[in-house]
This record gives structure tokens, sequence and C-alpha cells, in this order.
């Protein structure tokens, strides 16, 4: 049994009506729909079992739950024969012990008998379930061994996969089909010779499997097992946590050795993934204690010098010094700081309280300035708040789901097999996207509509598609007229239904076909439910947030907000992203999205921290950047975000970078910022740090320290220490200090507090005296701005436009195997799917410019030019390439421009003109 | 000392003929995107107000005649009405 697993047996049951029986002469209630063995399982009657799981379906192949009812015939499967009112149970009576003796005897006839050497042992259902059912000799002679001496598939970096030590109950095919939905495992072969293979016998790295462990928490043996378990012996003890890869926030239970963790096992109770987990935060946790890791700060006079080991006090002292020196000569607005989004929401807000308590201006900005800031600005001048609409079981509840520029089975892959999930189960699919993402043709899965608009239109599409909404009478007039701004919604209804918003007037600016914009529209606005999920592919654009306010017009419009099934959900990006913005890392906003102008806000703080806070917004990290260009922005200090990579235009960020005094970078590993650096302050990874994380569905859970800091401190506790340094007074004692701070002067987190976490393992804002318990779905009643505004949506094309030099637009994305700018997933075992960063070109381009597959390749933007392998692919629509940024080496975001979203100076990734040509003499 | 007379103490340098165009640009785009807006000027404002580091206003106070000549009808009015305060 896993340390962090507590399963009943079967899906739960949510029928209205309740049954009652009797099992094993105990009075049982359970819901109508229940299994005998989950009702059983509740009250506290445990059934054998070993092909059950309460996060599969019954499927009743292993015949060990199996009862006696009295009036009934034979001896049923208690997973898969639901309860009855009045039914009579018996589960342990003669005869079936001696059946389920003689099953248990079968299986263990074809199963090494190794358990004192096997990897599994005390942690081995098969061996726990032998047992409990008493088998005390095999009767069947030796010899008739199937699977005995099959070879070890060791193909994949993780686990291993031992046919020899299979029962064949399918759990993990099951698995990999009904939660993953990979379908990459089958039982091949009959009878006897039954065997789980993966693929068409390829072995699991050849295979479609994805490495998301399902098949592995599933198996109830040693057949699938990690190979750490296998390498150094069970962990001893757990600690329950969140995942610090992307949005999606899986609760997971690090199980460790001492102080080595050992495995990552998700959590059956996080709410937000449901014991399922993908390849990045089930294995790729070795980054943690790598060999790169700092573990003590280093300073250095410039960055041409070698770094000098300090100590903590040496190092903070230091950085205090300068930034006093730099505002002294320079003024005050002359320094500031990026918060990480891969920190916790108490360390981040620590950051913007230094910046506007001890720096004393509004200069703190964080990730979402190139991710999701559009998000923050759209949702909040249209529904009144900065966060998504719904819970992500909402999606159990859609009937049409619209996926706009988000790729979740890649990027927010547990979200992604979720929404497969739904779709299998017969949801609607309409993908707008400029690629072919693997939503839309997938196993079991295939989109409706796939809108393969050229990058850079979004707003041109959602327009047409709100004019067919507007002038076919599909708007949703009684949601409108409740929940809606009369005058807003009367000035857009005029603009959006003008022809020029008409499909057929945009096909040649959007690249899409009048009549599939016209189908989708309607498939959209027909439905009982219908959703939104997007992604950066809708807000790295020149026109983000007009895009997110376009989603929430189109949402408005058609009445899909305020219930299950529907929404405006933003697939954020990294793990504490929603919560950074939350605790305030934004120049213009203080924790809770309230303006720096607001006086009634500012006083709060003010009358809290003791000091005065600037009005004005700060300066945004573009803009920091540009100032420091400018010789007025002298010094920064970089939580957690490796500028030097992730950012656009990146000679000019180099050179923003060199042109400061003094640099302060916060991380795990000495990154490409680093190379800027005065001052390297080591941080601590999620495993070594208390706090919280807020996911992309407002969920706040727990992150709890499950070894101590590698360089001694955690990283709030060296914001404190800045802080004390440059005068101003901090003095947690434990993140909870800080959260209980936060509670006091923020409202949608005033409920928040770490005992409530406790008690409910997590909560989702608001949570105050209206929502105790969080609030799952938003603007439910009413929009938290009281009624629902409609914005004219202005198509406004970019510059950044192909033409006769540079004829292809680049867009860029992530794969699964890797994270962002690969920090963490470089230092993993992830490299064996994918080590470098390709470009994926049609056929038809590559043909015209004589590419052929792996041939190096030349990509010239108006900005810089590098160099990647060429991927021929179909996948693209011709006159786009699409790569990736994971590598430092490929230099990717040097090809970006200096564009960006008006309203947010969100870069824009996705839509840069270029040039690309096959280098000479360099094929593959 | 106030914050905001510390900003504006603070922003003594001479933005650079780039760092002005650039900023234009910006405002450009602010502009086309509140075209639609029943008062686009007053709404352009606002947006600057709410957004933009006053370091980066008064940069574009700092635009020339040339500059400024090169300017949307609605980027001009913002600018005056950014002159007057």
């Amino acid at each position: 049994m896993r340390l962090c697993d507590d399963d009943l047996g079967t899906p739960a049951r949510l029928g209205a009506a309740t049954v009652r029986l009797t099992i094993d002469g105990r009075t049982v209630e359970a819901p109508e729909g229940t299994s005998l063995l989950r009702a059983a399982a509740q009250a506290g009657i445990r059934i054998p079992r070993l092909c059950a799981s309460e996060r599969l379906e019954p499927f009743g192949s292993c015949r060990l739950c199996l009862v006696q009812i009295e009036g009934g015939r034979g001896y049923p499967a208690s997973c898969t024969t639901p309860v009855a009112e009045g039914m009579v149970v018996h589960t342990h009576t003669p005869r079936v012990t001696e059946l389920r003796r003689g099953v248990m005897e079968l299986y263990l006839s074809d199963h090494p008998l190794d358990c004192l050497t096997c990897s599994a042992n005390g942690d081995c259902e098969l061996q726990e379930m032998a047992a409990l059912v008493g088998v005390r000799r095999i009767r069947y002679p030796a010899g008739g061994q199937k699977h005995a001496g099959m070879p070890v598939d060791g193909s994949n970096p993780y686990f291993a996969f031992d046919a020899e030590k299979c029962i064949v109950c399918a759990r993990c095919v099951r698995a990999c089909d009904e939660i993953q939905g990979s379908f990459a495992l089958t039982v091949a072969g009959r009878g006897f010779a039954a065997a789980v293979t993966a693929g068409q016998g390829e072995g699991f790295l050849g295979s479609e499997c994805v490495s998301c462990g399902a098949c592995v928490q599933a198996c109830p043996t040693a057949a699938l097992m990690e190979k750490r378990v296998i390498e150094e012996g069970l962990p001893e003890r757990a600690v329950v946590t969140t995942c610090a890869y992307c949005g999606v926030g899986c609760s997971f239970g690090v199980e460790l050795k001492g102080e080595v963790p050992v495995r990552l096992v998700p959590d059956g109770r996080g709410r937000a993934n449901e014991g399922h987990s993908c390849v990045k935060g089930r294995f790729a946790f070795g980054y943690a204690t790598h060999p790169d890791r700092v573990r003590s700060p280093l300073v250095r006079g410039s960055i041409d010098e070698p770094w000098r080991e300090v100590g903590w006090d040496e190092a903070i002292a230091h950085v205090a010094t300068e930034f006093r020196r730099i505002q002294a000569r320079y003024g005050r607005e002359a320094i500031g700081a990026v918060a990480s989004s891969r920190c916790t929401n108490e360390e981040v807000y620590l950051v913007q309280k230094l910046v506007r308590a001890a720096f004393g201006n509004n200069n703190i900005d964080n990730c979402a300035r190139v991710c999701h800031s559009p998000t923050g600005y759209g949702l909040k001048r249209t529904f009144g708040e900065s966060a998504g609409t719904q819970d992500f079981a909402s999606v159990d509840h859609a009937d049409v789901i619209m996926v706009i520029g988000a790729n979740p089975t890649e990027a927010h892959p547990v979200f992604g097999a979720r929404l497969k999930r739904r779709l299998r189960q017969g949801a609607r699919l309409i993908v707008i996207d400029p690629r072919t993402t693997g939503l839309v043709h997938g196993p079991h899965v295939r989109a409706e509509y796939h809108l393969a608009l050229r990058p850079g239109t979004n707003v041109a599409l959602l327009n047409a598609m709100a004019h067919v909404i507007v002038t076919e009478g599909l708007v949703d007039e009684s949601f409108v007229a409740q929940r809606c701004e009369a005058d807003s919604f009367a000035r857009w209804r005029a603009f959006i239904a003008d022809p020029r918003h008409a499909p057929e007037a945009v096909e040649a600016e959007t690249g899409v076909a009048a009549e599939q914009v016209r189908a989708a529209a309607r498939r959209y606005a027909s439905a009982d439910n219908a959703a939104i999920y997007y992604g950066l592919g809708v807000t790295e654009h020149s026109q983000g947030a007009t895009t997110v306010m376009a989603i929430a017009n189109l949402a408005m419009a058609t009445g899909n907000i305020g219930r299950p099934g529907v929404g405006v959900n933003p697939l954020r990006g990294q793990n504490n992203v929603q919560g950074a913005c939350d605790m305030g890392a934004f120049p213009h906003e203080l924790p809770g999205y309230r303006h720096v102008s607001d006086p009634v806000a500012r006083a709060a703080f003010e009358a809290h921290w003791g000091v005065t806070i600037s009005p004005e917004p700060g300066l945004r990290l573009p803009h920091m950047l540009a100032e420091a260009r400018e010789g007025r922005f002298k010094g920064i200090y970089i939580q957690g975000e490796d500028l030097a990579q992730s950012e656009p235009d990146l000679e000019h960020v180099h050179a923003a970078l060199e042109a400061m005094e003094c640099v302060v970078v916060q991380d795990l590993f000495l990154n490409e910022t680093a190379r800027y650096a005065h001052v390297f302050l080591p941080g601590a990874s999620f495993l070594e740090k208390d706090g919280t994380f807020t996911n992309a569905e407002r969920r706040i859970s727990r992150v709890r320290r499950a070894i101590p800091p590698l360089a001694g401190l955690e990283d709030w506790e060296i914001t404190q220490r800045l802080a004390q340094a440059m005068g101003h007074s901090m003095a947690y004692s434990h993140p909870s200090e800080i959260m209980d701070e936060i509670a006091r002067l923020t409202p949608q987190f005033s409920g928040v507090s770490y005992a409530l976490l406790e008690r409910l393992g997590s909560v989702q804002w608001p949570c105050n005296e209206e929502a105790p318990h969080g609030t799952p779905l938003m603007h439910r009643e009413r929009f938290v701005r009281g009624e629902g505004s409609f914005v004219l949506t202005e198509y406004v094309p970019t510059s950044e436009r192909p033409d006769g030099r540079r004829e292809l637009l680049l867009t860029t994305g992530r794969v699964l195997a890797q994270y962002n700018v690969g920090t963490q997933t470089r230092r993993t075992a992830n490299g064996v799917w994918c080590s470098a960063d390709v470009l994926e070109i049609h056929p038809q381009d590559a043909e015209a410019r004589g590419i052929s597959e792996g041939d190096e390749v030349c990509i010239e933007s108006r900005m810089g030019q590098t160099r990647l392998r060429a991927r021929v692919s179909e996948r693209v629509r011709p006159g786009m390439v699409f790569t990736t940024f994971h590598f430092p080496a490929s230099k990717t975001n040097v090809l970006v421009t200096d564009g960006s979203d008006w309203a947010t100076n969100c870069p824009e990734y996705k839509v840069v003109a270029v040039r690309v040509e096959r280098v000479a003499g360099a094929s593959a | 000392m106030n914050p905001a007379e510390n900003l504006r103490s603070e922003a003594v340098a001479v933005p650079s003929a780039a760092y002005r165009a650039r900023l234009l640009a910006m405002l450009e785009r602010v502009c086309a995107n509140c075209r639609a807006e029943p008062d686009p000027v007053a709404t352009v404002l606002e947006h600057l107000r709410r957004f933009w580091h006053p370091w980066l206003r008064q940069a574009l106070t700092a635009l020339d005649a040339q500059e400024r000549a090169q300017a949307s009808e609605t980027a001009r009015q913002v600018l005056e009405r950014l002159d007057a305060g």
C-alpha cells in the first residue's frame, strides 16, 4: 500500500437516493449505484481485491472480491455489483474464503515467489491479499509458469516493467485508457499466455506511452515499479505537498528515505489532480538534489570576475549596501524586483512588500508579465476579477469545449487528461489553434472543428464568431438582461453586428473558411453548457488583452457563466503564477488586485507596514529593462526567473542587464541571468520549504517542507533578511504568519489560514465570511464587478507580418517532457524524450527551401538569428513554423521581437516573421 | 518626501531618440486599440495613468515637434493633454 494511498475499490457514485443494506450483519447506507466493494470499505469491512481501484471503472476480472448475497445465485464480484435496498451480503463465509484461496493459488502459480528480495516487498497488494486470503500451499505443479523468464522492459528512464511479476489484472491498461487516455497499453495473447504490452510490443519508451505514471500507480505488484525504489528500497515516510511545475497544482506525497526523496506519488485526495500525474510532476524531481545546485551565496565586483563564496550575512549586507548606494545616487525609483511565480504565495508577498516598504517604490513584477497579464487585465475589466471562473471539475459537465491557443495535453497534462475523458464521454470539441495539437486528432478524441487560423488573428476570428451569434439570434437575451450592463451590451451588439466582422469579411485575414466559423459559433452558442479554455496562444499577442475580452464577451453573450460546465478558464503556465498575481507582484496593484491609486487599499497596507506607499504605478519588467539601457534603472532583485533566456528580444535584455550596477539573482542554479549577476543567492526548491501555491482554478494548496533547504534558508527567509538589512522590520518566524497577514489585508483571502488548509486540504479563493469554504465557481449570482461589462474589441492587425524577405510566421510553445526554459527538466532524465529544440516546418515550405528532416536550418527575424534542426511536419500549417524554447543553446527568444500586448506589454511571442534557410553543408 | 514628488525629482534624464520612438509606438498601439471607445482620448489617458510609470509618461512629453508630427490625431491629443498635466 502506497504511503499516500487510501483506495476504496471503485469510484464514488453520487446518486440522489440512499440505499440501506446489510453487510456481514451490519446495516450500511450508500448512495444508489455504489458497488458492494466500496460500500463495505466505507463501513470498514475489507474485501480482498486485486483488479479494483477507486480510480478505475469496475472490471470484475480478478474474482477475488467474490461475495455471497442472500437470495442470489452464485458468488458475484462485489466490485461490479451495485448495492440494492434490503440486500443482505456476506463477505467472509467459508465457501467464499475457499473460492478466494483457489483464485489466489492460480495467481501465485504463475508468479515468482521471491517476496523477500522483491522491490515491492512490503508494498505489494498481491502479497497483502495472499496473506489476507490465507493461502498456505499451491497445489499446481511447477513448470506451468507462462511469464517466468520474460525480459524486463527497462526502456523508460523512470520505471521498469517486469512481466514476470505481472498478474495481468489490467489495472495498468485501464489506467492508461480511462485516466490518461493514451491507450498505449494492451493485454496481448489469451489465457495463461496473456501479457501486458506497450504499443505493438516496442516497449514503453517506443510506444505511445506519455510516462504519466498512472500505470505504475495502478500496479498491485512490482511489475511496474519506479527504478529509484528498485535501486534504493521502499521509502520510510511521506510528506504531502504541491507540485512545482505547471498551473494545475497537483497534490503529491513526497516519499523519502531519510532526507532522500525516493518517489513522488500523486495524492488521491488532491482536488486538482485526483490521484493523477504527468511525467514532470511524477518523475522529474531529480533537479531538486542535482549537483548543479548552488549551496552558498556568491558575490563578485563585476560580471567579468569569478564568483567568491561568502556567508549569508555578507551577501545580504552587500546587496543592501549596493541598493542603498544606488538609491542615494540615482533616486528611489532606480531599483526594483521580479518575484518568482515558482515561489510560494508567502514568498511572493514578501518580495512585493520588500519593494513597496523597503525600496519605497512599486517597481515589482512577475512572470505573468510575459504570460497571463492580459488575462488579469481582460477578466478584471469584463467580469471584475483577474482569475478564471471555474474549478477543473467543471469540465466534467461541459457539452461543448472550446480550446483556444492552448495545448493542454502537453502543457497542462493532468487537466488535459481530464478534458480528454470528458470528450470520450461525448462532449464536442472546437480547437482554435494554428497548429494541429494532440487534441485535434488523438486516441478516441477528435475536434469537431479545428479553426487553424493564421497567427495573430485571434480577435478577428472571435469577433466573427460573436458576429454570427449576434446576427443569427443566438444571444442568451435573458442572461444578458439580468446579468450584464445594458449600455455596454447595446454598444457591443451594434459594434459586432457590423458587416466588417462577418466571417466572410475576415476569411482572407484569418485563413479560416467562413462556413467553419459560422458552424463553430453555432455549436458553441447552442450548447447547454459551453466552456472555454485558453492558453498563451491567446495572451502572447499584440492584442492579448483584447482577445481575453473577446472571449469574455462570447461567454456573456451566450450565458455561459456562473454554473458548472461553462466559464472562461485560463490555463496558467507556472505553478504559482496565479498566486504571484494575487499577491500583488504587479507594479500597479496591491495584493488582491487593488490599484495602487486606491487610497483605501493603500491606507490599510500603510497602517500595517508603517510606510508610505506610492500611488503611482511602478515600472513593468520590460520598462525596467528599457530604463536600464536609458541609464535610469540601476539595480534589480530577481527571484527565480531566468530573464536572460525567457524574455523576448534577448540581445536587448542582455544589454540592459549589463547596464545595471547591481543585479541580484536568487535561484536554484547559476542560470543564464546569473551571467549578468553581481550577487547570487541560492534559493530553495519546493521540497525544501513551507508555504502555499495557488493554481489556475484559484485553489490554494499547502507546500510542505520535506527536506531542509540545501543552502540553509527558505526563499522567504532570504527576502526577510534583505528587508531587515535595508532597514525595514520583518520578523516572521514561519510562513503561516505571513499568510495570516495576507488574510488580514486581502479581502479575497480573509478566511484563509494554515489551520483551514489542514482541515479542508485546499481552498479556492475568494475565501472569506461570505464563502468560508472557498468559491469553486465564480460569478454565480452576479459578477464580482456587479454587472458584466462588454468591451468593444476592435481588431488591430499586428505589425509583425510576413514580407518579401521573411515569408514565414514563427510561433512558439512547449512540449510535454520539458518545462519552460528547462532549468528543472534539463537536469532530469526527461531529455530522453526531448533533448533539443527543433523547428517544425510544413512539407510544402520545407520542399520550397530544399529542407529535409533533420537538416540544420538558419532562422532569421528582424531581431536576430539562430540555428535549429528541422522537423518536417503537417502539424503546422503552410506559412508558419513552430519551435520551443527549452534549451539555452537554441536562443529561440533572440528571434522574438519587441512587440507586445497594447494593454499589458505581454510580449508577442506567438508571432514572429522569419526567414528560414537550410544551412549549406549541414544536412542531417 | 511625498512619493509622487520623489518620482518627479528623479526623472531628470532626457530619454534617447530610440526610446522616445519606442514609447510613441506603444502609445499608438494603445490609441489604435481604444479607437472604438466613446471617448478614445480620455480612455487612453486613463490607461496611461493606471498602468504607465510616470517616467514613461514624462518621456512622452519630451517628444519633439518632428516626432509629434508623425503621431496620429488621437495620440497628438493625448500628448497635448499630458503636456498640460
